[in-house]
């Protein structure tokens, strides 16, 4: 050495000692990394690493990622499950077994006292798909309720929508592929360095080798619209307007692709009628976005060889978003941008495994994109599963944001929550409040017992957590990924296939149909409903998944391998084979800003936490980014209201108030304050959560409120350290 | 210290048997003197590495000690006694944490003073 | 042994490039020839055995920061955290950021910083227990916890923030070149994990593939003048030409105009009021606070009162001389003593492993720290013998003759008043920190000089005066005497605090700022302080002029120590709270020095995920 100690005493570097890496996929959002989970000598797990030869990250992971390890044995995990007679009693622990009876019989007198759809279920978007698959056949098999739902209402339900409208079925038709040959990318709404890192990171390689243009649609200025080309800072609301007002000038200008309208689309007339009232100065008006940018946006896209446009919940949570996802695809549709390399409508999608419930789980139709509508299916499922097809209702139920005015008004008497945590994560906090307490029976599956919904349980039941079970997951790019079992499940929480298996075992109409003990079972039952169909995952087997890590659908056995793209014949799942050119006529029914509340409320996340925090407000070293409820807002608009930056700040809106730390910042527009969703207790006692007509999706980003600076700092500071236990 | 990574340490052991073994020699008479006399050596060992600076406490209570009148000189040791005390809950305390890392645990052998010593 | 991974992808790898032979600062990228015997040594990383063969060993490396890619996705600081099993409350990189603009033409410049490894260590030079080592293996500066003390000077001189003080653990730690992944050819965990293109690392000097600049700076970083540091910059996006901080410190860059397109920092007045926040002013350094205020008052209490001794009949002094008052005068010795002994335990307390405080005299060749521990230690153990001797000579005089241990006894008084003011020198050039403008003014010498002369003249007025007067003796001349030389010593100080307040505003930066923040948050507290200061300076003026006499000359005098007393408290807990280092920018809630006090004050801090340790002290 140069300087310093001449006698080395040894380097000491931590080694975490991993005697054996296991193989998993990511559990946070759906981009969908691969993992590899290190396991010391006693089988502990003590790090993680990205898959170095994994197609989607590369070896990388993002920060989340990095410390999924943690996950395993972190606060607040569910050790037994817990039982009480009133919501307002002590919980009592309790055997799986009695747990277990007493929901059955609960559900058995709910549904012969009111009916089959007065239970209800809402489920996630982050167990397995072979989780979802048999609480699929539980739910619509053997208990029957038609009021049955996941959570992707609250994140995906408009990009479903919008692709079934457009396609005739769901499937995003990318992958990240696609960021290699494209010439433009459209991102709308989305903001991929916090909410997807390693897909950025895919677009960056992209744009290392060969540069294109970006054009980024958000209010705020992110980091992706920092670095776009060109940054629209539209008016919250109103895409369907400025996507309306693209497809206006590519027509007008005659840069559509029209041999392509002509061999794969319908309903062009209508459409193009429609798109002529919304030429760039009547759009300029609405949407904020002058009409030179207009004209300049669309003609890039347009006479790009190959555009693509990404979207996440800019897009689809608003009273407009399956309109949004329709208009993105329509966009794309003139200019023949579908099933080719680099052109694509391709919807990034929220949770891992978002895609595995969107395909299996039977919340709007029946397994594999089958529909209650169509006869047949329900047909080939009934008997499939060994039942009479008349059991199916003859159309879906309650959307999960239908589901709770249900129980509001006294439709719906109980209801099992599978991972998720309403209480947080629905908007108008005060609203689902009493909601759940007019349940006369409220079951909470989670890992965690410490989720904010269990203040309204009858029943707890502890769940394993990500690894601690064996399955699948769909990521964004239709990537059917593995998660090899990594940790026995902690205590007495139990993996929550065996908890459906269970319960199946305590109905009669259970008894009767097949439940396989095991993932690898559910899987191949899994392959064979879905041969022939679009998501094909007839190829597919754990072991080749793990060994290709990750294949995308469809797979059929002679393939061996997956698919990029769909459409890439130009044929669409419709009757006649081609895509839909929807009109998409705009209403204003945002809550907009006025006198009385000034103010646009915006909700977000960030990188560091995932929904409501209860994995990523447990590990410090990612909590510590955003470790308190806080705002953005604009240090003009705060200096006429008396607001200092770090100080708190009260915000109010026709729903409720809610405390939060200011951080100024002029990266938002004046008018408007951006919340991280994340906290308990904090957005969503403010949001109104204004329903999409076509997908039931709440328009959290389009609420109205006013600003005050905290009356008394310290009493804020109380309240805020109160609101949450993490 | 030399032997820290031959020695085995009582926490480390988890069969039953190796550990009623250890137990049986840790808690032997000898055994206990030799922690006690570990305990006195730490001591030591600090004392004479903060002798730069606590040197004169010493020489003066030898001087009180030596010389007639004692009484007149008992102010002169009273004032520097604060500042012992502090001394004294470093020593301690550091006495303490040695003992624990290198002599809680392990079975001290021959010429275990010289080498807690030279540590 | 590092494993690499079987498929490892080609972004980890560190690439093998042909470097320049110099670095931009003029030195040598190869830091030793392959025949030197430092060569071809094992790092002895964790006991093994292994040397590299890579042949760009001995080549500085440093890390590439890409500013106008970096997202603040965390991955780097993650995947840090996660390799050195880092603590919540505790990282080695950190990622900040400044903006500018207004909306919509918004610019955030994020800057991830972790160790600069640079070629002018100031932490390694700065350690007392010399537990920094720069190896000649990549040039990299590692620390070692094992040696380290937790005194934190290293955490004081570091432009960078890299060295962080665990005050759970007691110690150091810092970024380590992750040299168990460079002996392997892989890029250190955090480059290795970007996901944006922005932090790179590789040979010093080398531009990595698809980038064109070798920028030493970027607004926001400090001057790499202070430490010549191994990392390099890219920036091209055009940048608002002032850009703000989101954590609380009072700074704004500001491109200079003319001339190079620098930033430079300056003050940001954020219109706070002004306040007193006197709970603030206790800190982690009060052990320092009393520390250094009692080493000056006991120093000049010695120099005046062993002068006095000798010199003092001429000027009405003679109460001082040894054969006047005997007892006091060993009374007064001894109780030096015991304060200085009391002293120096509260500092050592003060380190985060008081019980290491040993090793404080390792780095005698450069730290100021073992320099002034050394001083201080020396002048004590003269002061002791002196004491010793004068008060028991017949601890030697039954071995030597009477006149020689006299003679003992004076040369060793008068090598203690030598080495008094050399250890309170060696003492402020502590503070003379380039990192910290707000310290690095002379005002810190004549603060502590300044002191040295008005608190040890206190001591022997309190005293001496004492004694006089119950042996109903005049003490007028006395008491003037003293008095004028602690008036003296006032005035040294005011004249340096009003140079250093006048100075620190005009060179701008961070210096302004702790003056901005003086001015402000603690801006009652300051008025206060000038106005003991001045009073003080006034009354004894008066004092002087008037010339009272006994037991009410005591008492007014006795008032007005009160008051040089306060203030000298008040000024000293100023200095150590004010300082504002060149610390990189942080976020809003990381690195927020803001947040970080009000997550202890409302609780949030007991959550161990907020990141925030509950306690400084």
């Amino acid at each position: 050495m140069l300087f310093g100690r001449k006698n080395k005493n040894p380097i000491k570097l931590v080694d975490h000692g991993v005697k054996e890496w296991k193989y998993t996929t990511c559990g946070y959002c759906s981009t969908g990394c691969s993992i590899e989970v290190g396991l010391n000598e006693k089988g502990e797990a003590v790090t993680s690493r990205g898959v170095d030869n994994a197609d989607v990250n590369r070896g990388k992971l993002c920060l989340k990622g990095i410390f999924e390890h943690e996950l395993f044995r972190s606060d607040g995990r569910g050790q037994v499950p817990l039982v009480r007679d009133k919501r307002y009693d002590e919980f009592k622990p309790a055997s799986w077994d009695d747990a277990l009876d007493k929901v059955s019989s609960e559900i058995n007198r709910i549904q012969q006292q009111h009916g089959r759809d007065a239970f209800a279920i809402v489920s996630t978007g982050q167990i397995m798909t072979e989780e979802f698959y048999t609480l699929g056949k539980l739910a619509r098999g053997v208990i029957g309720t038609n009021n049955y739902d996941g959570n992707t209402t609250l994140c995906m339900a408009s990009a479903v929508s919008g692709y079934k409208r457009s396609f005739g079925s769901d499937g995003p038709p990318g992958c990240y592929d696609d960021f290699e040959h494209t010439e433009c990318l459209l991102a709308i709404g989305s903001n991929l360095p916090e909410q997807h890192p390693i897909i950025f990171w895919r677009l960056r390689q992209a744009l290392e080798k060969r540069k294109f243009p970006i054009i980024v649609v958000d209010p705020r200025v992110t980091m992706f619209a920092q670095m776009a080309d060109m940054h629209l800072a539209i008016k919250p609301g109103t895409d369907v307007v400025l996507l309306n007002a693209l497809a206006h000038v590519i027509l007008k200008e005659g840069l559509q692709d029209q041999a392509y309208i002509d061999a794969h689309t319908s309903g062009q007339d209508d459409f193009m009628q429609l798109v002529e009232q919304y030429d760039p100065y009547t759009a300029s008006t609405i949407c904020g976005i002058d009409e030179d940018t207009i004209r300049n946006v669309a003609r890039l896209y347009a006479k790009a060889g190959a555009a693509m446009t990404i979207w996440t919940m800019g897009i689809n949570q608003s009273t407009h978003g399956s309109d949004g996802v329709v208009g993105i695809n329509n966009l794309n549709l003139i200019t023949g941008n579908i099933g080719k390399p680099g052109g694509s409508s391709l919807s990034i999608t929220g949770q891992c495994n978002a895609m595995g419930t969107r395909e299996w789980s039977s919340c709007s139709g029946l397994p594999g994109y089958r529909a209650l509508e169509n006869e047949q299916d329900r047909k080939d499922i009934a008997d499939y599963w060994g039942i009479d097809s008349e059991f199916f209702p003859k159309k879906r139920g309650l959307f999960q944001t239908d589901i709770f005015p249900a129980i509001e008004t006294g439709q719906i008497k109980g209801m099992w929550l599978i991972a998720t945590n309403p209480m947080t994560s629905m908007p108008n906090t005060a609203r689902i409040r009493k909601t759940l307490e007019k349940l006369d029976f409220l079951v909470v599956q989670d890992a965690y017992e410490d989720v904010e919904t269990n203040e309204y349980s009858h029943v707890y039941l502890p769940a394993a957590i990500w690894a601690e079970k064996e399955g699948c997951f769909t990521n964004t790019e239709r990537r059917v990924n593995l998660i090899r079992n990594v940790v026995k499940p902690l205590a007495e929480s139990k993996p929550d296939l065996w908890i459906f298996n269970q319960m199946a075992t305590r109905f009669e109409q259970g008894r009767k149909i097949k439940f396989p003990e095991n993932a690898k079972g559910v899987f191949n039952e899994m392959r064979e409903l879905s041969k022939g169909r679009m998501l094909d995952y007839s190829g597919m087997t754990h072991e080749k998944i793990e060994q290709q890590r990750g294949i995308q659908w469809p797979c059929t056995d002679e393939k061996d391998e997956g698919t990029p793209r769909l459409y890439t014949d130009g044929k669409f799942q419709h009757a006649d084979g081609k895509a839909k050119l929807i009109p998409l006529p705009f209403v204003d029914n945002n809550e907009k800003p006025d006198e009385e509340y000034p103010f646009w409320l915006n909700s977000g996340r960030v990188v560091e936490h995932f929904h409501t925090r209860t994995r990523t407000g447990k590990i410090g070293n990612l909590n510590k980014f955003s470790p308190t409820p806080y705002m953005e807002m604009n240090p003009d608009a705060a200096k006429e209201l008396g607001i200092e930056h770090g100080s708190y700040a009260r915000l109010i809106s026709q729903r409720g108030d809610a405390i939060v730390m200011v951080q100024l910042t002029q990266r938002i527009a004046p008018n408007m304050v951006f919340v991280p969703f994340h906290f308990h207790e904090c957005v969503n006692r403010l949001t109104l959560g204004l329903l999409d007509p076509h997908s039931r999706q709440p328009a959290f980003k389009q609420a109205a409120v006013r600003v005050e600076p905290a009356s008394n700092q310290d009493v804020a500071a109380v309240r805020n350290k109160a609101a949450r236990t993490y | 210290m030399a032997n820290q990574n031959s020695q085995e340490r009582l926490d480390d052991i988890e069969d039953e048997f190796r550990r009623a073994v250890f137990l049986a020699v840790y808690q032997s008479r000898q055994q206990r003197v030799r922690r006690v006399t570990a305990m006195l050596v730490l001591l030591l060992k600090y004392l004479l590495r903060g002798l730069i600076i606590l040197w004169p406490i010493y020489v003066v209570f030898l001087a009180v000690l030596l010389f007639p009148n004692v009484w007149q000189y008992l102010w002169y040791f009273l004032v520097l006694l604060p500042g012992l005390f502090i001394w004294i809950i470093i020593y301690l305390k550091g006495a303490r944490l040695e003992y624990k890392s290198y002599v809680t645990g392990f079975i001290l052998e021959n010429g275990f003073i010289k080498q807690l010593f030279l540590q | 042994m590092f494993k690499v991974r079987d498929n490892e992808p080609d972004y980890a790898f560190v690439p093998k490039v042909d470097a320049p032979e110099k670095n931009q600062y003029g030195k040598s990228i190869e830091l030793v020839d392959k025949n030197d015997p430092l060569a071809n040594k094992s790092l002895n990383i964790n006991g093994e055995d292994f040397v590299s063969d890579n042949p760009n060993r001995y080549k500085q490396h440093g890390f590439y920061f890409n500013a106008d890619n970096c997202i603040s996705c965390h991955a780097c600081e993650s995947a840090c955290s996660e390799k050195n099993d880092l603590p919540s409350y505790l990282a080695y990189r950190a990622v900040g950021y400044v903006e500018g603009g207004t909306y919509p033409n918004y610019t955030r410049l994020n800057i991830s910083m972790a160790c600069n490894h640079c070629d002018d260590p100031v932490c390694l030079k700065g350690c007392p227990t010399r537990a920094y080592t720069k190896f000649a293996e990549y040039g990299a500066v590692l620390q070692d916890p094992d040696i380290c003390f937790g005194c934190g000077y290293c955490t004081w001189v570091c432009p960078y923030n890299a060295p962080q003080l665990d005050t759970e653990k007691g110690h150091v730690h810092k970024c380590n070149m992750c040299v168990d992944r460079l002996e392997v050819g892989l890029k250190p965990a955090c480059a290795s994990a970007c996901l944006a293109g922005a932090l790179d690392f590789g040979v010093i000097e080398t531009i990595p593939e698809n980038r064109d600049q070798l920028e030493t700076q970027i607004p926001g970083f400090p001057t790499p003048e202070i430490t010549h540091p191994n990392i390099r910059f890219q920036q091209t996006r055009s940048l608002p030409r002032e850009m703000t901080r989101t954590d609380s410190i009072p700074l704004r860059y500001e491109r200079d105009e003319q001339g190079t397109g620098n930033y430079k920092s300056k003050v940001r007045e954020l219109d706070k009021p002004i306040e007193w926040n006197l709970s603030k002013l206790r800190s982690r350094e009060d052990p320092l606070v009393i520390f250094t205020l009692i080493s000056q008052t006991v120093i000049g209490a010695f120099i005046l009162m062993f002068l006095g001794s000798i010199f003092g009949e001429a000027i009405g002094l003679s109460a001082l001389s040894i054969t006047a008052y005997p007892k006091t005068y060993s009374l007064v010795l001894f109780t030096l003593l015991g304060l200085e002994i009391f002293a120096l335990a509260l500092s050592t307390m003060h380190l985060g492993k008081p019980h290491r405080f040993y090793r404080a005299f390792n780095n005698l060749r450069y730290s100021p720290v073992s320099r002034e521990v050394a001083g201080i230690a020396v002048f004590f153990n003269l002061l002791a013998l002196y004491s010793l001797l004068a008060t028991f000579p017949p601890l030697l005089t039954w071995l030597i003759s009477d006149l020689l241990v006299e003679s003992i006894t004076r040369l060793t008084g008068w090598a203690a008043v030598v080495a008094g003011p050399i250890a309170l020198y060696f003492m402020h050039k502590i503070y003379r920190i380039k990192a910290r403008p707000f310290w690095n003014h002379w005002q810190v010498l004549t603060s502590f000089y300044g002191n040295m002369l008005s608190l040890g003249s206190m001591i022997l007025i309190v005293v001496f005066g004492a004694v006089l007067l119950y042996a109903q003796q005049p003490i007028a001349q006395f008491i003037s005497i003293l008095g004028s030389i602690m008036l003296l010593g006032l005035i040294m100080e005011a004249t340096g605090l009003y140079h250093h307040a006048r100075d620190l505003h005009r060179q701008g930066g961070e210096g302004a700022a702790s003056h901005y923040e003086q001015r402000t948050r603690f801006g009652k507290t300051y008025v206060l302080r000038n106005i003991l200061m001045t009073l003080s300076i006034v009354m004894s003026f008066t004092l002087l002029l008037v010339s009272p006499e006994g037991l009410q000359a005591y008492l007014l005098w006795l008032g007005v120590l009160l008051l040089v007393n306060a203030q000298a408290v008040i000024g000293r807990a100023l200095f150590y709270v004010l300082v504002i280092p060149t610390t990189m920018p942080g976020a809003f809630f990381w690195r927020n020095r803001g947040f970080q006090e009000h997550a202890r004050e409302s609780g949030l801090a007991e959550m161990h995920q907020v990141g925030v340790l509950p306690e400084t002290h």
